[in-house]
């Protein structure tokens, strides 16, 4: 009498592979600098007939100092007030998926790819894009620490917060690096001698900060992130002080005849539905409106290390 | 005497551009997209490198470059005008009140090579070429190249030579380096490493006296 095999049933009766009914999300760097206070936020564009906001700067309080007069009645002569500023464009930032009826009908029911699900991936999309957008503007600080084609160590790490402490530059201090550069540090870390010690980040802080937060040594927060630019065989990550990076935001209205778009708690993101009924397909489109830039280039450092 | 830039602050529109150089491949890189982009130099970064020369190897002083990526939305580029290419001209503005030199795009037959990658076009410097390894695909870098062609930028006038103030700093970061470490040399590691910052601190002084 034959013995009832699977591999008998197979395809009749049974299935090759089951599909699991949970979706798991690749890897991917989801850490958001934006939430953690590094970069300054200097408000919408909204209203403000403009899609670029020029952050003013001034030489006040302490910045001219007051000097000894020769005597009592000495002229003073007059000071000349510094003044700088730095333009922040907002630009759009967007992403599209489309699905048709029949990809969403198959689907598992409140566990698979649908319209909902995809709008609610675009908040960590937008988050992406902001990332890259900080990373391609730390590239650009005027001053660099570190040596091309050679690892990143802890001296690379003194030699940025001794620029920013010359510089006079207040704390708090952030720095983002690539992943390539803080393995390299690390490895840099583990044959240093002395009373120095990197602050592992604490499920505490995770929380607070977020992922992408590694930790602190000497007091500077360090962010990993995968979007920072590499160029010429070297990593372009840097180390400021707050306020040496702003931000803006550009907040999408309500959509006239609304109905169809979706938004996500504090997200600055407009997420809407779109038929295209002859194709019998759901376009989802999100879209975000940010800029970011250097504000004050004495405030940050590069940090140039090999890739 | 500073080079003067004039002609180089307005990037001609996306589908003008002449400098950039598309490199066509049967298969699609799998990079990221990256913007087109303009290299600029702020006067204040440096770098020694090692470089073969005629005589020999020798340290020199390179200018470091940076990419002023024309992405919308970063230090100040803008979106195109009427859904024309990204524009620049703030962010060239703001880095030239700055002291920054711009590079000319059209230095030297252009410095940015264009490829196909999965997820967009990939610019990338004319040194350095895609590679395919498996499903992944690394960007190799010609680095001797790159090192030649910054130094030709300083023998050329388009970027001037180092002051010698700001050698002086790079420097004095170097000196700190050493003496942070002068403490520990009983330690065979750090001794080699405070031997190997001592030579480059030698190395650094003679370049700048060279540079100077």
């Amino acid at each position: 009498m034959a013995v009832i095999l699977h591999s008998n049933l197979e395809t009749d009766l049974r299935l090759a592979a089951a599909l699991d009914r949970g979706i798991h999300e690749l890897l991917t760097d989801r850490a958001s600098i934006r939430r953690t206070g590094a970069v300054m936020f200097h408000g919408t564009v909204n209203d403000m007939g403009s899609d670029t906001k020029r952050v003013r700067l001034a030489g006040l309080n302490g910045y001219d100092e007051m000097s000894t007069t020769a005597a009592e009645n000495s002229d003073v002569a007059n000071t000349s007030l510094t003044d700088d500023s730095a333009d922040i464009a907002v630009a759009r930032g967007s992403l599209r998926y489309d699905e048709s009826d029949l990809a969403i009908l198959t689907g598992f029911s409140g566990s698979d790819i649908d319209p909902i699900r995809l709008a609610g991936s675009m908040v960590g999309a937008f988050e992406g894009w902001f990332n890259q957008l900080v990373a391609d503007v730390i590239d650009d600080f005027g001053t660099d620490v570190g040596s091309t084609g050679v690892d990143m160590s802890v001296d690379d790490w003194y030699d940025a917060i001794f620029q920013l402490e010359l510089s006079d530059v207040p704390g708090p201090y952030f720095s983002m690096l690539h992943a390539r550069q803080i393995a390299d540090f690390q490895s840099s870390l583990r044959s240093e001698g002395g009373a120095m010690q990197f602050q592992a980040a604490t499920a505490e802080m995770l929380r607070i900060k977020g992922q992408g937060f590694q930790g602190e040594f000497m007091g500077v927060g360090i962010y990993r992130s995968s979007n920072v630019n590499s160029a010429g065989g070297d990593r372009h990550g840097g180390m400021w002080g707050l306020g040496a990076l702003g931000y803006c935001l550009g907040i999408p209205r309500p959509i006239i005849g609304g109905g169809r778009e979706v938004r996500f708690g504090d997200a600055p993101i407009l997420v809407e539905f779109d038929r295209d009924g002859s194709a019998a397909t759901t376009e989802i489109i999100g879209h975000g409106y940010a800029g970011v830039a250097i504000v004050e280039d004495s405030r940050g450092v590069g940090i140039v290390t090999d890739a | 005497m500073s080079h003067d830039f004039t002609g180089a602050a307005a990037p001609p529109a996306e589908g003008q551009r002449v400098n950039r150089r598309a490199r066509p491949t049967s298969r699609a890189y799998r990079l990221r997209a990256e913007p087109y982009f303009i290299l600029v130099h702020s006067p204040l970064s440096w770098d020694l490198v090692e470089m073969q020369g005629p005589d020999g190897a020798q340290w020199v002083w390179l200018p470091r470059l940076k990419r002023l990526r024309l992405t919308p939305g970063v230090n100040g580029v803008r979106q195109g005008r009427r859904g024309g290419a990204p524009d620049a001209t703030l962010a060239i503005a703001q880095l030239q009140r700055r002291g920054w030199i711009i590079i000319p795009e059209e230095y030297d037959g252009g410095y940015v090579d264009e490829y196909p990658g999965h997820r967009g076009k990939v610019h990338v410097l004319k040194f350095e070429t895609p590679v395919h390894v498996g499903a992944k695909t690394v960007l190799r870098c010609d680095e001797d190249a790159w090192r030649r062609w910054r130094l030709k930028l300083v023998e050329d006038g388009i970027v001037p030579p180092p002051q010698q103030e700001v050698l002086e700093a790079i420097m004095d970061r170097q000196r700190n380096r050493i003496s942070r470490h002068e403490r520990n040399v009983h330690i065979p590691a750090i001794a080699a490493k405070v031997e190997a910052d001592v030579a480059k601190l030698d190395a650094m002084t003679t370049a700048a006296g060279v540079a100077a």
